[in-house]
């Protein structure tokens, strides 16, 4: 039997009333140690843990600030560096006896966390350098749906997901790089927000796709989700993709109510081209425009035209960035090193020994299309197409405030149902991919349902992230104001 | 298509081989991606400039001072072989 749930708002009130961040830290320590979901794959000291608890317990008794998040447990996804510890990126290469990495340093996000007083429980199981939409791409082992342990979680945060639906943690980083946050979330019934690209340092995320990635939070309410990004967002200096841009007090766009909010809701995502999106999921969302509706909220009908494109662009894009990126896991200055008499081989055993499947698939992908011959074909069209679905959602924005769709066409499937067909895997990705490749905003927050979870994902323009829990603070609270 | 000469030159260029009965799998699977992707040929991008960063944004560089990140030792922390203070390699130039 696990310890209370808390929200990251209901603990910092329990500590005002007297709770102690050192019991809180022991019971949610206790709880990892009994998890059957496999969402960890490293867990901190927990002497180490404890200690810095009970510090935070005696600054907040002499009456110091321990911070906007003083004494909150918060699990990181593994592909995120934290000083002295190890990360995997769910891959061999950073994990075995010969090699396992040990950071040494802390990427930004960690860093405004540990700042803001929150305590690092441990590092989340997560698709191989966060290659997946289901998790069991995982070097470590699949991770269970908490909502229901034969499902996947959803990829490729699903360690992280599943962390804060199964109460391992109150809230938890994820990155997003066509979905990773959002998509997971839906699976989970959590609530997952992907920042706009360049709102959230990525210096310390171990890169996959750099033009797409997004660190973002993954909390239990949308409240929580502003509260995160409070702290998170911001530019930084060792990411010069970072964007110079105010930050606000995001909690403050909750509780607005939509009262003459547009939301736009594609026709493409319910018609032809965009195969496979299930009546119940369908049905979440049309229950949701209802009540939106009911609360005030102008419903409209936009277009973006070239969604259908959105995932081939996407896969080209991905796995070239991602052929360049992960160049550097060469068995030379970190990782696993294979036994070999001259240079080129050490490369290649190293590699080919370290990564798993789906990574080596998608190296070879992106360096096939970056090669001699066939980059104008590929990459550079898809460069080309990734304007027009940028120049989609621009026009899109010009009428309405948000967009609302589905985050995913499914519920979690069957752990295995997939795993043969990378194709019907990445088809998977189809509402959440645009968002990566125009650089918006977007949140999935649980809709109505009477079975598994179903995300219901908004999409704003650029650095209004306001909008974004404007609109799922309403739906969270299933359309009262 | 892909031919299986073309995913061994392929390989090669990625640093990555594979065994012989891994290659058939690869080779499908890359086919099948590929002619999935085939679709963007149905868009027109006459014209369309390439988008390669998905915010408009001028590149920011830092004050030009000198600034201490990580030490020799911190980057040599996780070599699985150094020498001297630096990574140990094996023969550079192949026989």
């Amino acid at each position: 039997m696990s310890q209370e749930t808390h929200t990251i708002r209901q603990l910092l009130d329990a500590y005002k009333a007297g709770t102690k961040s050192a019991d809180i830290a022991a019971q949610y320590l206790d709880a990892i140690k009994e998890d059957t979901h496999g969402a960890f794959i490293s867990v901190v000291d927990s002497d180490e843990l404890l200690a810095q608890a009970r510090g935070i317990d005696e600054a907040r008794a002499r009456g110091e600030d321990t911070g906007v998040l003083g004494g909150v447990p918060i699990a990181i996804k593994d592909n995120i560096c934290v000083k002295g510890g190890p990360v995997s990126a769910g891959s061999k290469i950073l994990d075995q006896a010969d090699g396992r990495f040990i950071s040494p340093y802390d990427a930004t996000v960690v860093t405004k966390l540990k700042a803001a007083g929150a305590l690092i429980l441990g590092k989340t199981n997560l698709d191989e350098f966060a290659m997946g939409s289901s998790n069991e791409n995982s070097a470590f082992g699949a991770v269970k749906n908490p909502a229901d342990p034969e499902r996947v979680p959803g990829g490729s945060s699903g360690g992280s997901a599943a962390a804060v639906a199964a109460n391992l943690c109150v809230a938890a980083l994820g990155s997003d790089t066509g979905g990773s946050i959002r998509q997971p979330a839906a699976f989970t019934g959590t609530v997952g927000l992907k920042p706009t690209y360049g709102r959230v340092s990525r210096f310390g995320l171990i890169a996959f796709a750099s033009s797409l990635d997004q660190i973002g939070p993954m909390t239990r309410t949308v409240e929580d989700a502003a509260l995160m990004l409070n702290v998170l967002a911001g530019p930084c200096p060792h990411d010069m993709t970072s964007m110079d841009v105010p930050s606000e007090d995001w909690t403050q766009s909750l509780g607005r109510g939509v009262e003459g909010l547009k939301i736009g809701v594609p026709k493409e995502y319910f018609g032809p081209g965009v195969e496979g999106l299930s009546p119940e999921v369908r049905a979440s969302v049309q229950e949701t425009l209802q009540r939106l509706e009911s609360q005030g909220a102008q419903i409209q009908e936009v277009s973006l035209p070239h969604t259908k494109y959105a995932v081939a662009t996407y896969y080209l894009l991905a796995t070239a960035e991602a052929s360049s990126n992960l160049a550097r896991f060469d068995g030379v200055r970190y990782g696993h090193r294979a036994e070999a008499r001259e240079l080129q081989e050490l490369y290649t055993k190293s590699r080919s020994e370290g990564f798993g499947p789906e990574v080596k698939r998608r190296i070879m992908l992106g360096t096939y299309v970056l090669s001699a011959g066939f980059y104008d074909a590929y990459y550079k069209k898809a460069q080309s197409v990734r304007t027009l679905i940028t120049r989609d959602f621009e026009n899109a924005f010009k009428a309405v405030d948000v967009i609302l769709g589905p985050t995913t066409p499914n519920v979690a499937f069957r752990l295995g149902e997939k795993t043969n067909d990378p194709l019907q895997m990445y088809l998977e990705d189809i509402f959440t991919i645009s968002c990566n490749l125009a650089g918006l905003p977007g949140i999935s927050v649980p809709g109505p349902t009477s079975g598994l979870p179903i995300g219901i994902q908004i999409l704003a323009p650029h650095f209004r992230e306001d909008l974004v829990f404007q609109a799922a603070s309403v739906i969270e609270s299933g359309g009262r104001s | 298509m892909i031919t299986n000469e073309e995913v061994l030159k392929i390989a090669q260029l990625a640093h990555l081989s594979f065994e012989a009965d891994e290659l058939e799998g690869l080779r499908n699977d890359l086919n099948s991606i590929l002619e999935y992707v085939e679709a963007l040929n149905e868009v027109d991008t006459e014209g369309v400039e390439a988008t390669s960063h998905p915010v408009s944004t001028t590149m920011r560089l830092r004050e030009d001072v000198a600034e201490s990140r990580l030490t020799s030792n911190e980057v040599l922390s996780n070599a699985p072989a150094k020498a001297e203070g630096q990574f140990q390699v094996p023969k550079v130039v192949a026989s």
